[in-house]
């Protein structure tokens, strides 16, 4: 109630302004960094237009959109924040938490905004007729909510996941073979990638997603009052995988190098977008899985 | 929700289809609907997974309409199918209801 500014709206904002100009940033970096290692395409030889060359015109398009991506959180949050700003306090602990939960469970997009939005309006309705939060939706939150949830028909997390980091996965190959063609300014379609690299892409679109994920569900379901807990345990997993990968991959070039499999995975690598149609059918099955995952969410009923 | 049997559950749809079906209402009036016909331990963490159940199974659709105090409000009415359900459940309702009278009565008379 009053003119509390939601923290939450606040801090998304600030960070996603903060993402957009990191972005920016890290381009010119790169453009700079990178302006004399190309055969003939750098900013230089293509007379000061940087939009001429490839690099140029990927830089314009993540700065477009950079700001495409921060202006859209920017207007949801505000519209959004503007109501959640009415909530008390207990009211508002208990919305920011089954919001998190909401944002992790295996819903589309759209059915996450409409869960979130009634929910909102429920309480609100609530708070004005003086009921308390456990009133209304009972003492155990979780309960409630995997209710409302089960309701869409979703209920098997462990394919969602799968299919979610098959997304992942297919959208990671398709941008680095983009990054390295800019790199090497040679053929897209022949574009070598190394296999320390996939390994790194599967782990992280199998493994380290879907367990943040999973973390932040069970730190919600837990009762967390804190519900920021997730946030450290996240990053701390994220770390330690990357820097146990790391630590693998230096091992296993000092001392088992002789084997051969291990030197081809160290120093080989393997080009997977080989020709236009490969690039279009990776392209389209992330929509596909979309539908995929849609679809069984309307069987699971 | 756990507590609640299968026939509670069942019955709840129903009558919540017939609320529906008298005029255009929102989750927190059917609620209270529920609540002023002697439904007091009903929460609305109860009824609200029915309405979405209820929504995605195609009995009731809504529209969303500008409310005084936030967000737009949900507001239901029943489809074609809907209809049909809910008189399937009013004669169901009420064959249950004669065969448990008659059963009853009889107890009594003996």
């Amino acid at each position: 109630m009053g003119k509390k500014i939601n923290k939450k709206a606040k801090n998304m904002i600030i960070m996603s302004l903060m993402g957009t100009i990191f972005l920016i940033l890290g381009t010119f970096v790169y453009l700079n960094a990178f302006s004399e290692s190309n055969k003939g395409q750098s900013i230089i030889n293509s007379g000061g237009n940087i939009f001429k060359t490839p690099q140029g015109v990927i830089a314009l398009t993540i700065i477009l959109l950079g700001i495409i991506a921060f202006l859209f959180v920017f207007f949801i949050k505000i519209i959004r924040g503007k109501n959640v700003s009415k909530l008390n306090e207990e009211y508002d602990l208990a919305f920011e938490e089954i919001r998190e939960y909401i944002g992790v469970s295996a819903l589309s997009f759209t059915e996450k905004r409409e869960l979130v939005d009634e929910i909102l309006s429920l309480f609100l309705e609530a708070q004005d007729k003086g009921k308390s939060v456990d009133e209304i939706i009972g003492k155990d939150h979780r309960m409630f909510i995997d209710d409302m949830i089960r309701a869409y028909g979703v209920k098997n997390y462990f394919i969602y996941d799968l299919l979610t980091g098959l997304q992942y996965f297919i959208f990671y190959l398709v941008a680095v073979s983009l990054l390295l063609f800019v790199e090497s300014s040679e053929d897209y379609f022949n574009v070598n990638i190394d296999y320390t690299l996939i390994l790194f892409f599967i782990i992280s679109a199998f493994i380290i997603i879907p367990m943040i994920n999973r973390n932040k569900r069970k730190s919600i379901s837990n009762g967390n009052r804190n519900n920021l807990l997730f946030l450290p345990v996240s990053i701390a997993i994220t770390i330690g995988l990357l820097g146990g990968f790391m630590v693998l991959m230096r091992v296993l070039r000092k001392y088992f190098i002789n084997i051969n499999i291990v030197e081809v995975l160290l120093n080989d690598g393997i080009v997977i977008i080989r020709s236009p149609l490969t690039l279009i059918l990776m392209i389209i099955s992330i929509p596909v899985i979309y539908f995929i995952k849609k679809t069984m969410r309307s069987i699971e009923k | 929700m756990a507590k609640q049997t299968q026939m509670l559950k069942g019955l709840l749809e129903g009558c919540i289809l017939k609320i529906i079906s008298k005029e255009e209402t929102y989750g927190y009036a059917i609620c209270e609907e529920l609540d002023f016909y002697g439904f007091d331990n009903l929460t609305e963490g109860t009824v609200y997974p029915i309405l979405t159940r209820l929504e995605r199974n195609k009995l009731i659709y809504s529209i969303k309409k500008v409310s005084s105090l936030g967000p737009k409000r949900k507001y239901y009415y029943l489809t074609e199918e809907g209809k049909e359900q809910l008189k399937n459940f009013i004669d169901n309702w009420k064959n249950m209801k004669n065969r448990v009278d008659k059963i009853i009565e009889e107890d009594y008379d003996g």
